[in-house]
């Protein structure tokens, strides 16, 4: 659970399954946003003043000789995978829906359908993001879900396989 | 200049631009006799000599931007906004503070805020460091200027320092001193990088030149008390402009510019909350082609 502090929202809505987060997440983590499960699929800095400055000064420097820059937003973008309920997602949340990090437990409980691992939104990751993400996201899933690694060890060969090949599952 | 030349300037551009030429030329052709006068030092520099220098030091930059009345659209009256931006070097902190004042179409709105700029650093004064004002102390409008006599007592009542930086001055201060007729960048043009001159007086006023970037030298405008501190403040002012952008003009004024500016949305809510009395017929005709 995140800080009331460190709350993160939905500030934009680009597409009928693709969102902007602005807050501290990283490329790979699975976050909740009232009942859908998106995964993070890339970053970026938006507003930042520093740029001008950083050619001459270190980041610690300006952040204590002129604090009145803007750092800029960290902004996330999200690709929905389903909802927490691994159905299909036909709508997203609007704009300022607080969104949640999924934790550990939580990613186990939700790919754990009657103790039966599922990945329904399997192709459609690969297909709509970075291979990597999906190689994340696999790797993730055998550490909260260590009973099922012989399965997804066979996913993750496959989308090795397929990245070595430079194409897509 | 009172030359006068009969015909448009599309006309007469040629010899408007031969006039201006000579005149410059004239401006420039001036020498100090005794250049050792001007108590010419220099800077030690060092790498990151500058984040040394303001480390723990509160840096205040006052500026203002306005929005003048609009005679045409018949808004009579304007707005003045002033930023007070303040920074605590090195130690992460930042303020930033708002004054703002309407004006009514028969005054002065230069003055009316070059007024609020002095009132924000009055309200500066009594809690030290280095407070910055963007441009002279000495308006030509105003001769005697009570509210900046003020500031002047009060930065020495408190030992708060002060600072006026003109980034490019006109003023004859200097050449007058030396008895001669042009402006004194003009006179300090070979002045090389970090350079500086000793402070001059006139009255309760110092000024001194800084050789701050490739451009003319900057001119830099404080209270008499603080003559005593003159290379600790140069060196202060200098450090300050190391920040910016540009290397050539004090970080914190770079700021406090930005931040006074009254964006469009500021400008359009203006705009709406002040009704138009009548508009002007003469400017209407003006825009039909």
């Amino acid at each position: 659970m995140v800080s009331k502090d460190d709350t993160m929202k939905i500030v934009k809505i680009l597409s009928h399954d693709e969102f902007e987060v602005e807050g501290d997440l990283a490329v790979g983590d699975v976050v909740n946003c009232k009942g859908i499960m998106a995964i993070v699929v890339s970053i970026h800095q938006e507003g930042s003043e520093y740029s001008d400055y950083m050619h001459r000064m270190e980041t610690e420097d300006i952040k204590k000789f002129l604090p009145d820059l803007v750092e800029g937003r960290r902004i996330v973008k999200c690709l929905a995978l389903c909802t927490t309920n691994l159905d299909d997602a036909f709508t997203l949340p609007e704009i300022g829906t607080e969104v949640e990090k999924i934790d550990k437990d939580n990613l186990r409980n939700i790919h754990l359908k009657n103790g039966e691992l599922r990945i329904p939104y399997l192709v459609k990751l690969l297909k709509r993001s970075n291979i990597d993400v999906a190689r994340n996201l696999v790797l993730k899933l055998i550490e909260v879900i260590p009973e099922e690694k012989d399965l997804l060890e066979i996913i993750l060969a496959e989308i090795e396989y397929k990245r070595m090949k430079g194409l897509e599952l | 200049m009172d030359v006068k030349f009969r015909g448009s300037v599309f006309e007469k551009i040629g010899e408007l631009k031969k006039y201006i030429d000579n005149y410059i030329a004239k401006m420039e052709n001036f020498e100090l006799e005794n250049y050792d006068e001007l108590g010419i030092k220099k800077i030690e520099i060092y790498d990151k000599w500058y984040l040394d220098c303001l480390k723990n030091l509160k840096v205040v930059g006052v500026d203002g931007s306005q929005i003048n009345p609009l005679r045409e659209l018949g808004i009579p009256i304007g707005v003045v906004q002033v930023a007070k931006v303040k920074v605590w070097h090195g130690e992460g902190k930042k303020k930033v503070e708002y004054y703002s004042m309407p004006v009514a179409i028969d005054e002065n709105i230069n003055l009316k805020r070059f007024d609020l700029e002095i009132h924000a650093l009055i309200d500066e004064i009594d809690d030290g460091g280095l407070l910055f004002f963007d441009g002279s102390f000495l308006v030509p409008e105003l001769k005697e200027n009570e509210n900046v006599y003020r500031l002047f007592r009060l930065s020495k009542k408190h030992s708060t320092m002060l600072i006026g930086y003109v980034d490019k001055s006109f003023s004859k201060d200097l050449a007058e001193e030396f008895g001669l007729s042009t402006y004194d960048t003009f006179l300090l043009k070979n002045m090389r990088m970090f350079e500086y001159t000793r402070p001059f007086l006139k009255n309760d006023l110092a000024y001194a030149y800084i050789k701050i970037n490739p451009a003319l030298p900057a001119r830099i405008e404080y209270p008499a008390w603080m003559t005593e501190m003159h290379d600790e403040v140069v060196k202060l002012v200098t450090a300050e402009c190391q920040l910016s952008v540009t290397k050539g003009y004090p970080y914190i004024l770079e700021r406090a510019h930005k931040f006074s500016i009254i964006d469009k949305r500021g400008r359009d809510k203006f705009m709406k909350a002040v009704k138009s009395y009548s508009i002007s017929y003469k400017w209407l005709a003006k825009m039909i082609p």
